[in-house]
């Protein structure tokens, strides 16, 4: 056994003090990891987030000095009529994209999940447009919808559609918001596809073996095993379409510039309008607020109703 | 008699680390706990250099928590750690010029074998002719110089056991911590490198501090034998100690189960007429 | 049954399942072309006069394929600019990312230091959150910084996203800890430990990064609308759309640059689409 007698040791300390400038140590190089990310991330991210629910509350030009304005920003929302036409249109744009998105990539991941040939050509093809450079596609959109010279209006006056009848698509306010929501749903449902294919794919085989024994056709086993099982993808998709749709912007001006009139002016649309060309950048902001909490208030209700649903 | 340093700075103690052939390693008043679970609860425990010292005991008793302590992996709640008689506690795992197995292998899956225990010593900035000849002679002690060019991905068990073997002890540190080095292997591989490590623990000269459940191999291989249970230590004792003279209760309990167990293993072995060591 | 019977019912089914099957690929295919129709109109417009885009019954083939209008978008705008101009922005942003959020990754996953939680949940809070929600304070502080109009506001926004700390992280927690700290006792410090251990390894999540943060950037179009005003500044996006509003008439050229500005995402697309599409696949399996 080895001396201890001239080891002197104090056990009631807990811990010795030269541990302490180790600690540091440790901490500081960990924080030299965060440093960059974190720095830029609070910098032009997490800053201007703050500095945007102030605004709200505030008068500003961007030139003039700021002056408080308390919650008039708030109260001029409900007399804004393209306020509540952006609104609106932006609620009927989620509601008729989302559902449709939804069943669409639904349908061509369950077509691509069978062994067809070609099946991996295929999938990059329904994805690529999701890819795609914007601005490109949706000047090909433009055309391909013109009212008197695109291709989709030739074929539906070669299947017998009165010329009067044939809709004027982006030109026409009743049809500018179909004409953008297909546009979206054509773009995405590729990646909602991939999403839906994976969840597809980690379901057990065993459960549709099951069913057929118990007899089960092929309708059956989808609406009994396919889609409780997709449930939390299902829900993971339709917060994100939700979620994206109430942000779209970039067709709805490339398109559309929202219009005719404010058939499809939509919430971000009047934010730029109102930061950008009008400089009303407290206003701007108040309607930034209010399409957060929307966005927010909508998530929630959708985890809680979906959370019931599962109980 | 080993020589106590007492140094000032870390830096002190970085170098008396690396300057013995064989640390010496004592506990004093350890304890640590993850959480609301009391790993080490009091640990007093002195190792002279060039020891071989056993940590046996049931699975949850502490042993890894104490290796990963002296590695420095984590940090003790209480209590002062000295390798070499350094106080360690302002040294990071790093700095500890020590080598470990651990259970799981932890081989780098990207790098090929000879990467892999080529790594350490070119981090220590040895000279490419010196790494590639400690490589190749620990490659050879352990069998594994036809492994050198594969990825740990493509090795069975029992070969990628022998690389993290082998990884450790290239280094020529002077102290091993080895976490049941031999766990994953079959009783006949087991017994094989159970020989080869004693060599090369002749050899270095270095200490040697060896977890395993396995008693029978305990008993075999070290020159003391440290039996721990929830977190404390029950007996410290040579080999031929414990057996004499186990300590009343857990201990003599502990050891009749497992002797049984090695009896009837002894018994095979030699009627299979196969080396027991 | 019989075993004659149930041999009868087993070819009866096999032959019921394969019509079945090849409806199936049928509507596959179909919906392919549907799907990828306006790529294939458009590739075949770009060849054409512009009086021609638009005959009916469509000419998918253009009968004297009119390769001058790819020569002329070259001459008529700065498609050239505007292509370096966005790959500049891209690369940077990529670059950037890659490396900010691999490094702050490392450290949520494998190190321990005080407030590690409360800043990760920082980041979490934000990507929820519509950029749009705050693109105003963004741009009057880069007004004030002086960068409005200049490309560095494009990139130092974009490169520092919660999204990448976040996807890292998540890949990082799957490599074993043991890794590390075989990795310390061999002498390693932190950072020779991120770049021989964890950066080598994480190739999967770092190529998924790769992809997701390329297509954003380089398709990104009301960033650039925004904060580059100056016409040699512009990205391929908004010169494109600038083209298309000067030379409205100009159907032939306009589909030629549209092609050649789906060309480089197209590229980097099927070269790393495995990565995109695990990448999407995985967030939707955790999410």
């Amino acid at each position: 056994m080895s001396s201890v007698a001239d080891m002197s040791y104090d056990s009631s300390r807990a811990v010795p003090a030269p541990r302490r400038s180790a600690q540091w140590r440790k901490v500081l190089v960990a924080y030299s990891f965060i440093a960059p990310n974190f720095i830029g991330f609070t910098i032009f991210t997490l800053g201007p987030i703050l500095f945007s629910f102030a605004l709200a509350f505030l008068h500003w030009d961007g030139s003039n000095p700021i002056t408080f304005a308390g919650l008039d920003n708030f109260w001029r929302l409900f007399s804004d009529p393209s306020f509540i036409a952006a609104l609106w249109n932006t609620i009927l744009y989620t509601v008729l994209s989302v559902p449709l998105t939804l069943v669409c990539a639904l349908a061509l991941a369950i077509l691509l999940n069978q062994k067809i040939p070609g099946r991996n050509f295929l999938r990059t093809a329904m994805f690529f447009p999701y890819v795609a450079s914007l601005v490109a596609v949706a000047v090909v959109w433009n055309m391909l919808f013109n009212p008197e010279m695109g291709p989709v209006n030739m074929v539906l006056y070669t299947l017998g559609v009165d010329p009067r009848h044939l809709p004027r698509w982006a030109a026409d306010k009743n049809w500018a918001m179909i004409t953008v929501v297909l546009f979206g749903a054509w773009k995405s449902m590729g990646y909602y596809m991939v999403i839906y294919l994976a969840g597809l794919q980690s379901i057990n085989r065993d459960l549709y073996e099951a069913a057929s024994i118990d007899g089960a056709g092929a309708w059956q086993k989808f609406r009994f095993v396919t889609v409780p099982q997709l449930a939390p993808t299902t829900l993971f998709i339709t917060v994100m379409l939700t979620i994206q749709s109430f942000k779209v912007f970039d067709q709805i001006y490339l398109l559309t510039q929202g219009g005719p009139g404010t058939s499809t002016l939509v919430l971000v649309y009047h934010i730029y309008n109102q930061a950008f060309l009008s400089w009303d950048l407290g206003y701007s902001s108040m309607v930034a607020l209010v399409l957060f909490l929307i966005v927010l208030a909508v998530t929630l209700i959708q985890f809680r109703f979906t959370r019931r649903a599962a109980l | 008699m080993p020589i106590e340093l007492h140094p000032q700075s870390r830096v002190q103690a970085s170098a008396a680390l690396r300057a013995r052939p064989a640390s010496s390693v004592s506990l004093r008043g350890v304890r640590k706990a993850f959480g609301s679970v009391l790993a080490l609860d009091g640990i007093d425990l002195d190792i002279d250099p060039g020891e071989f010292i056993a940590l046996i005991g049931p699975s949850g008793c502490g042993k890894s928590s104490l290796l990963r302590l002296i590695a420095g992996l984590d940090e003790p709640d209480e209590g002062e750690l000295r390798i070499a008689g350094a106080d360690v506690a302002d040294v990071p795992a790093r700095e500890r010029h020590l080598a470990m197995v651990f259970q799981a292998y932890a081989l780098y899956p990207h790098l090929t074998v000879f990467r892999n225990l080529a790594l350490p010593l070119e981090i220590a900035k040895l000279d490419r002719p010196t790494v590639e000849r400690r490589v190749e002679r620990i490659a050879e002690i352990l069998d594994i110089v036809h492994l050198l060019n594969r990825r740990p991905g493509l090795l069975s068990g029992g070969q990628r056991q022998r690389v993290a073997l082998a990884r450790a002890l290239v280094r020529e540190s002077p102290l091993y911590l080895l976490d049941e080095p031999l766990s994953h292997l079959d009783a006949p591989q087991r017994r094989a490198l159970r020989a080869r490590i004693r060599t090369l623990h002749e050899e270095l000269g270095a200490t040697f501090i060896y977890a395993t459940h396995d008693q029978a191999e305990a008993l075999a291989m070290a020159d003391r034998v440290v039996v721990m249970n929830e977190g404390r230590i029950a007996q410290v004792a040579t080999a031929r100690g414990l057996c004499d003279h186990p300590a009343p209760g857990f201990v003599a309990g502990f050891l009749a189960a497992e002797t049984m167990a090695g009896a009837l293993d002894a018994r095979r072995a030699a009627l299979s007429a196969e080396p027991l060591q | 049954m019989t075993v004659l019977a149930a041999a009868g019912a087993r070819v009866g089914t096999r032959r019921r399942v394969k019509i079945g099957h090849v409806l199936v690929v049928v509507t596959a295919i179909v919906i392919g072309l549907v799907m990828l129709a306006p790529f294939a109109w458009m590739l075949s417009a770009s060849l054409k006069l512009n009086k021609d885009v638009f005959t009916f019954p469509i000419q998918w083939i253009p009968t004297q394929p009119r390769w001058q209008n790819y020569v002329d978008i070259w001459t008529k705008i700065p498609l050239a600019l505007f292509i370096w101009n966005t790959a500049k922005i891209t690369i940077a942003v990529t670059v950037l990312q890659l490396l900010t959020s691999s490094l702050a990754a490392y450290a949520f996953a494998k190190l321990r230091f005080p407030f590690r939680d409360t800043l990760f949940l920082g980041y979490i809070a934000t990507i929820a959150m519509p950029w749009q929600v705050y693109m105003v304070p963004q741009f009057l502080l880069m007004r004030e910084l002086g960068l409005h109009n200049t490309q560095w506001s494009l990139i130092v926004l974009q490169a520092f996203t919660a999204f990448g700390v976040f996807l890292m992280r998540q890949f990082y927690q799957s490599i074993p800890d043991e890794l590390c700290e075989a990795a310390r006792i061999d002498g390693m410090n932190e950072y020779q430990i991120w770049w021989r251990i964890m950066l080598p390894l994480s190739k999967p999540a770092l190529s998924t990064l790769t992809i997701f943060t390329f297509v954003t950037t380089w398709n990104d179009f009301l960033g650039p609308l925004i904060y580059l005003t100056k016409t040699e500044l512009k990205t391929i996006q908004i010169g494109l759309r600038m083209f298309i509003s000067q030379y409205s008439a100009e159907y032939g050229l306009i589909m030629a640059a549209s092609v050649v500005a789906l060309i480089p995402v197209l590229v980097v697309f099927l070269a790393l689409q495995r990565f995109f599409v695990e990448g999407i696949a995985s967030t939707g399996l955790k999410g």
